[in-house]
């Protein structure tokens, strides 16, 4: 059954929020090759930086990071992030301005939610790891 | 017959266009002031991922989560710095809401519809397609913006 409950996430700009049933788990690693580890999930694990991925300019210098392993159908994505501040339960969020969410490149923001007196986008994590893995299969 | 043509000549002599008088660039624009609901200081908006330059954002205001309009790559002008002088302008056109960055506002001014003068021919059509004329507001050109020309761009990705 699906959860309301949301993530936020922290990269070295940014936070984002994110929905808990797009996650297989949270991991907290010291070192990307740690991804690659045979035997850690049945399927190939990538790990990518989320920051960097969404903003060029956003660049993490911090080496323990927190892996949101998404699930998709032939492997696993990790996508990295500075901290996971706050598991946020039935939090309302709203859909982006529909003239923004027309336009843009990529479906990755999918709303917004206010949180101390910021706002915050809601990210289609799932989205934004196939997105990862298309940029990654082009680089190999 | 004569009275009436002589009333009609009057009213155009005193028809006016109602406008927010800003500047980009160094350069005077008009925003339908109908279309205005509020003018405030520039703030830093959230970015939106996959956004493009001209829609790189939102913001909330007053609850109201807006797109935040960057006017500078839709017509052409080179991206500057912020100052304080900057404004949001929100602006609330067919069904859309939206925040126009501007560089600053000057006033609400009523302009003389006599003075309304077609673009001029060497404008980049690029800037042309969003601007519906110019008129002059104490001898200095203004360029007015045409929203339903500024919100079609977005739409078709300008």
């Amino acid at each position: 059954m699906a959860s309301n409950v949301l993530l936020i996430v922290r990269t070295a700009l940014c936070r984002y929020a994110v929905r808990h049933d797009d996650l297989f788990e949270v991991k907290l690693i010291t070192d990307a090759t740690e991804l690659r580890a045979s035997g850690l999930y049945n399927r190939p694990c990538i790990g990518v930086e989320l920051g960097s991925l969404l903003d060029p300019s956003d660049q993490s210098s911090l080496v323990r990071r927190r892996a949101l392993i998404v699930p998709l159908r032939r492997r696993y994505v990790a996508l990295l992030v500075d901290y996971v501040d706050t598991f946020l339960e039935q939090a309302a969020s709203v859909p982006l301005p529909a003239l923004l969410r027309e336009r843009l490149q990529q479906p990755w923001a999918i709303g917004a939610l206010a949180l101390d007196d910021d706002l915050i986008v809601k990210l289609d994590l799932r989205a934004v790891a196939r997105s990862a893995m298309i940029s990654y299969a082009g680089e190999g | 017959m004569f009275a009436s043509s002589s009333t009609e000549k009057d009213t155009a002599a005193l028809a006016t266009i109602d406008v927010l008088l800003l500047r980009l660039a160094g350069e005077l624009y008009g925003v339908p002031s109908a279309s205005v609901r509020e003018v405030v200081r520039y703030r830093a908006y959230t970015p939106v991922p996959g956004s493009p330059p001209s829609l790189p954002g939102i913001l909330s205001q007053r609850g109201v989560i807006l797109p935040v309009v960057e006017l500078r790559p839709l017509l052409g002008l080179a991206i500057a710095t912020v100052t304080r002088a900057d404004r949001l302008v929100i602006v609330a056109h067919q069904d859309i809401d939206m925040a126009l960055h501007v560089e600053s506002v000057l006033d609400l001014a009523a302009l003389p519809a006599e003075t309304h003068q077609p673009l001029p021919a060497a404008l980049d059509p690029a800037r042309a397609r969003f601007l519906r004329g110019i008129v002059h507001h104490e001898q200095n050109p203004v360029m007015l913006l045409d929203l339903d020309e500024l919100i079609a761009g977005l739409r078709a990705g300008a």
